[in-house]
């Protein structure tokens, strides 16, 4: 996951992002899943406060003077979702690397829900110019 | 260099086209759209030949396997090179892109210098070749990324 998370960092924003541990020290306000199905049932989740997601943003397209509207922030986080969950798949080797990627489902982030039984959760913090988020990866 | 550029994602759009004109190929007009639907209405419309589509896997209205068949059912810009953008290699739908007449696939995510080796092969092959035949067989991917 470590691999897939700082491969979008490095390629697409140009920069690193390091793990900070398994929890985020300020709330999440937008969060990002996709659904892995086929040869492996997983989710992928990231979570960002509005902070940060403003940030990711400004990353990913730059212009610095431009006010990103609340669509285009949901489109980045998306994306960037998109591309973990792809590049964790692509990692696991096969089968799993078949498995079938849902479009990025986004909403204001739930309170925490118990996993399902027999579900295991890997969860990562990360921060990047001090703009922390967190992303999940559960097998189902 | 005229391209144009089909994503859902205006976020995808904006970042393939900033890549682009930042990879060493002089961009002269870029057009958008937002689904395979709407890519082949400017097909239809646009009066000056396209010199490269770049086109998103998964869209709603008509992803990028459908906008290909029809496409090519339709004739339409039969000698305009099509590559596909996509975060997922394995996706089956990918293979049904090239299947349906794609020259290759760019891997998300990527640098610029990957965009620029994805698109170089196939512009490079259409600069040799003006008006190929349509293909009949599998085209050999420019695959760049960790594809398997």
């Amino acid at each position: 996951m470590d691999d897939a998370v700082e491969d979008v960092f490095l390629k697409m924003l140009e920069r690193s992002c390091a793990a900070t541990g398994e929890c985020l020290a300020i709330p999440p306000d937008i969060c990002a899943t996709i659904n892995l199905s086929g040869t492996l049932e997983a989710e992928c989740a990231v979570e960002f406060p509005s902070t940060s997601a403003r940030r990711l943003t400004l990353a990913l397209l730059g212009d610095a003077d431009a006010h990103w509207d609340d669509a285009t922030i949901a489109d980045a986080v998306g994306e960037f979702c998109n591309m973990v969950a792809g590049g964790w798949k692509q990692r696991l080797g096969p089968p799993a690397w078949q498995a079938n990627l849902s479009v990025p489902s986004i909403s204001s982030c739930p309170d925490p829900i118990a996993p399902a039984a027999g579900a295991t959760t890997l969860r990562r913090a990360y921060a990047f110019d001090d703009s922390p988020f967190l992303v999940s990866l559960t097998l189902l | 260099m005229r391209v144009l550029i089909i994503d859902d994602s205006m976020v995808m759009r904006r970042i393939v086209e900033t890549a682009l004109r930042h990879s060493g190929v002089e961009i002269t007009e870029v057009l958008v759209a937002r689904n395979g639907s709407e890519g082949l209405a400017v097909l239809e419309q646009t009066a000056a030949p396209l010199d490269l589509i770049l086109c998103d896997v998964h869209m709603p209205v008509l992803d990028g396997p459908g906008f290909l068949l029809e496409k090519r059912n339709r004739n339409l810009a039969p000698q305009v090179p099509v590559v596909m953008i996509t975060a997922d290699t394995s996706d089956p739908h990918l293979l049904r892109s090239i299947a349906a007449g794609a020259q290759g696939y760019i891997a998300k995510p990527f640098t610029l210098e990957q965009m620029h080796a994805g698109i170089a092969p196939v512009l490079r092959s259409r600069s040799q070749h003006p008006n190929p035949a349509p293909l009949a067989t599998e085209p050999v991917p420019a695959t760049i990324g960790g594809a398997p």
